[in-house]
């Protein structure tokens, strides 16, 4: 029985790990490997503790229904102080996985490649590219397009104008709030070309769900005619 | 020392530890003032619990019951009392009138110190 | 002194005060918290049914069976509802009803004040679900009201108010219910019930009463902040004129965080109550289970910011740590009830079937949990799908399954009937199975990009399907909750009178006086010397065998 646990256990641990990509952004391949150790360890704990509890329930079944005390048992100091420290062991273990990729994600270049400001309004988006002059401006019925370039850091300075808003690339496994009052700065480089959906993950009044946006990454030189033509119109 | 004096000093040791924590990773303000705020309270529980500790034999402590608490009276309950639920429509009305109808917070304050006179009067 | 067995030829028992005047003056800690049980399970049918509107919503992509400020209302009233006037309160009621009985005392230690509590409950309750019919409907910015969403310029209608109002009355009420918690067992407990031989589920209720009265009053200080920039032209939380919406998450989460051990914490006593009794063994490591509630309501205080970890606000190692940590005491109680069935001689009663229900569910609402605990993780999942289904592990799967234990298991103690064996396996098998239907799916929509609290979604196959199967399960949770309604009726109608421990191997003090108890609870209290007086008193040749 914990061999079928442990099968099913494994067919969810890759159908997890197949819903997760892990090659769009630099930062994504630190975040997906989180995920990946978690979603092991989790099953794992799952297997374990879960095919301890049906197994106590089934194998010590009451078969003679006049008993009223099956024995007395009701501590082993050892066995407790183990299993307080195994627990410590391994969410110690969890944390030092965490801590280096979450510093890796949240680290900035000083002179990334591209610098875009994204505002989050009710209920779409605004993404300025202030050296080259560029605006993109969205309304809820016509979504805007985030075009960044491939291989290259992008900086974004998140904002809002009305209330909270949260800005969200399923792909890139990331998301950040757009707060009004603060700028929110971070950078992904994207590796792959392609184009991604955007959501907005803060529930921010009666449109919330059409909030979307797409984020289009191009190869170097596309991304440099793309430029050139939204700055000339 | 008994364990609800010693429930409190752990909790209270424990709100000073993760404020001075949290102020060491941080320097965070309000977080800090709230988790300090905490430990503080508890040092007031521990305060009085300490300066009570020998005027204060609880019968539950007892290992085994003295035969000379048998028969004695457990408690004086009051079996029922009209304040509670009348108390609890004007509280109500006077948090929705703060916020929402001034009037009605006014005549709701008036009921209110009314119906605490009331109690008052109920339990002496 | 010595203990006289009910027979069980004598009449039902029944309870003092009657009819409505009665039970509106009553102070009788019974009544009291009969009254919280019957409140919070009719505002679970009204959220449960929100729930099902949710899901017919959902159910396919792009549907129109609401309408999107409707949808945002429907789920703020049914967050709103489970959180604030079903999971919580019921703990309360359930713990009002068996303090007093546990610690052998005649009742609580401020009657009158609890009384209050329950009815500034119920009117805080009614609030906050006046405002649906209020110009401009109900609250719709989420159980949370993050600013500047719940601000006055953006939710102009007096139904954000009544939320706020409706919420700071039932704040009150458990800080002055928390007050009778502690204080009770603390003074009244009867010769011989030492604080080391009280039951696990009162020191649960202990852990419980100090995370309440240190965690709700900032939710307070957040509503009234929150009140004063809608009404009073304050500016605490609005950026354009020098506040900070951030600094409501803070105040808001200071409190929310614990709030979900308040509405665990009495269910780990539940369970292990119910494990113990079923496994015909004492409660296997006492003092960690004990020790471990009051390590999980002290960390739980410095845990908030994880639920900000998107806002770029916090400092995320600090409240990662802090959050792993807190798997450690909860695993220890795991291990702990597993050990209790282990070697035991397990029947599997409706109670008992769904505390091991509870120990599956739970199990991955706190793996999940440890998940989001990691920052990288969380940026995926918070704000997502994969976020709802790992709080409605633990506070559905979890919660809400010791809360159908609770019921199934004290049922006969407080009203003097058993509810039967056949729909209660039905109600079981069908609420385990619609459960993790309805979530399990959750999990992967959430981590392929669905994000939580939108009415609709894009036209994905994938997504389509995962939603319809979390629906049907809904379905299934529908039919089982009917099931449990349908089974308090036909059972009912039984007019058996029943001993004082029905089960035949229950251990706590409430288990040993009539089912249901005199007014003053006990005609004679047995003698205390063990952890477990009531088999002490129904099994006096076992009773070198309780551990002391």
């Amino acid at each position: 029985m914990v061999g079928r646990l442990a099968t099913l256990a494994a067919l969810i641990g890759l159908a997890g790990c197949a819903a997760i990509p892990n090659d769009t952004t630099v930062q994504a391949a630190d975040m997906h490997r989180v995920w990946a150790v978690f979603i092991v360890a989790g099953l794992a704990v799952y297997v374990l503790v879960g095919g301890l509890i049906l197994w106590s329930a089934l194998a010590y079944r009451r078969r003679d229904p006049s008993v009223v005390q099956a024995n007395a048992v009701h501590k082993n100091t050892p066995l407790e102080i183990g299993w307080t420290i195994a627990p410590i062991i391994v969410v110690a273990g969890l944390f030092l996985v965490t801590f280096p990729a979450e510093q890796h994600v949240e680290n900035m270049v000083k002179r990334p490649g591209e610098v875009v400001q994204v505002v989050a309004f009710r209920w779409s988006w605004r993404f300025v590219y202030a050296n080259e002059h560029v605006v993109v401006q969205g309304t809820t019925g016509s979504p805007p397009e985030l075009v960044l370039p491939e291989n290259r850091t992008t900086e974004i300075r998140l904002t809002s104008s009305d209330v909270i808003h949260s800005f969200w690339v399923p792909s890139f496994l990331f998301k950040r709030m757009a707060i009004p009052g603060i700028v929110n700065a971070f950078d992904f480089t994207p590796e792959r070309a392609g184009v991604f959906m955007g959501r907005c993950a803060e529930l921010c009044g009666t449109y919330h769900a059409h909030m979307s946006f797409t984020v289009r990454v191009l190869p170097a030189d596309q991304f440099a005619r793309w430029v050139r033509a939204r700055s000339a119109a | 020392m008994s364990i609800a004096t010693r429930i409190f000093i752990s909790s209270m040791t424990f709100g000073i530890l993760v404020a001075v924590a949290y102020w060491w990773d941080t320097r965070e303000v309000v977080g800090t003032f709230l988790l300090g705020l905490f430990a503080v309270g508890f040092a007031f529980v521990v305060a009085f619990l300490l300066s009570i500790r020998s005027k204060t034999k609880l019968d539950g402590d007892e290992q085994r019951a003295p035969a000379e608490l048998a028969g004695e009276e457990i408690a004086v309950v009051s079996a029922e009392s009209p304040w509670p639920v009348v108390l609890a429509v004007c509280a109500t009305c006077m948090v929705i009138g703060i916020v929402l109808h001034p009037m009605l917070a006014v005549f709701a304050l008036a009921a209110f110190l009314v119906v605490i006179w009331q109690l008052v009067r109920e339990s002496v | 002194m010595s203990a006289v067995a009910t027979t069980a030829a004598a009449p039902p028992r029944r309870l003092v005060k009657h009819g409505i005047l009665g039970w509106l003056v009553t102070t009788n800690h019974k009544q009291i918290g009969i009254l919280y049980i019957c409140t919070t399970l009719v505002f679970f049918l009204i959220a449960g049914f929100l729930a099902d509107v949710i899901r017919l919503q959902l159910a396919g992509p792009q549907q129109n069976f609401v309408s999107p400020h409707t949808y945002n209302e429907v789920f703020t009233l049914h967050g709103t509802a489970m959180i604030f006037l079903f999971i919580a309160p019921f703990g309360f009621g359930i713990a009002n009803f068996l303090i007093p009985l546990q610690c052998g005392a005649a009742d609580m230690a401020f009657p009158r004040l609890n009384a209050f509590g329950y009815w500034l409950f119920l009117l805080g309750g009614l609030t906050v679900f006046s405002g649906v019919f209020a110009a401009g409907g109900g609250a719709s910015a989420g159980w949370y009201a993050y600013t500047p969403l719940s601000d006055i310029r953006v939710s102009s209608g007096i139904g954000q108010d009544l939320w706020f109002i409706g919420l700071t009355l039932t704040s009150i009420s458990g800080i002055l219910t928390a007050i009778n918690f502690l204080v009770t067992p603390i003074v009244f407990r009867a010769p011989g019930m030492t604080m080391w031989r009280l039951p696990v589920f009162t020191w649960e209720m202990i852990a419980t009463s100090l995370l309440i009265l240190m965690a709700f009053p900032p939710l307070t200080a957040a509503f009234a902040m929150a009140l004063m920039d809608r009404h009073a032209n304050a500016h605490f939380f609005d950026p354009t004129r020098g506040g900070d919406p951030v600094l409501y998450q803070h105040t808001f989460w200071f409190f929310g965080h614990p709030e979900v051990y308040v509405m665990i914490l009495p269910m780990f006593g539940v369970i292990t109550e119910v494990i113990a009794v079923f496994s015909r063994k004492p409660v296997f490591g006492y003092t960690g289970l004990v020790l471990s509630a009051f390590a999980i309501a002290g960390l739980s205080m410095g845990v908030w910011a994880h639920h900000m970890f998107t806002t770029g606000a916090v400092n995320d190692p600090f409240f990662s740590a802090m959050s792993f940590l807190i798997a450690v005491p909860t695993g220890i109680k795991f291990f702990n009830w597993i050990a209790t069935m282990w070697r035991g001689a397990i029947s599997f009663e409706t109670p008992m079937l769904f505390a091991i229900g509870f120990l599956l569910n739970f199990l991955v609402g706190g793996i999940t949990g440890v998940m989001v605990a990691s920052p990288p993780i969380d940026f995926q999942a918070n704000g997502s799908y994969f976020l709802v289904s790992h709080f409605h592990y633990t506070l559905g799967g979890g919660s809400m399954f010791a809360i159908f234990a609770a019921l199934y298991f004290w049922f006969p103690k407080i009203w003097g009937v058993k509810l039967d064996e056949r729909w209660g396996r039905f109600n079981f098998w069908t609420m385990f199975v619609g459960f993790n239907v309805t979530f399990a799916p959750m999990l992967f929509l959430g981590m392929m990009g669905m994000p939580r609290r939108v009415y609709t979604y894009p036209a994905i196959p994938a997504w389509h399907d995962l939603n319809l199967l979390a629906s049907i399960g809904t379905a299934i949770i529908t039919i089982s909750v009917a099931s449990f309604a349908w089974n308090v009726i036909v059972s009912s109608r039984k007019r058996e009178a029943l001993p004082e421990d029905p089960w035949g191997s229950a251990y706590t003090l409430e288990w040993a006086t009539s089912s249901p108890p005199p007014e003053l609870n006990f005609d004679s209290l047995p003698p205390i010397r063990s952890k477990r007086p009531a088999f002490d008193k129904h099994h006096p040749e076992l009773a070198h065998t309780s551990p002391p």
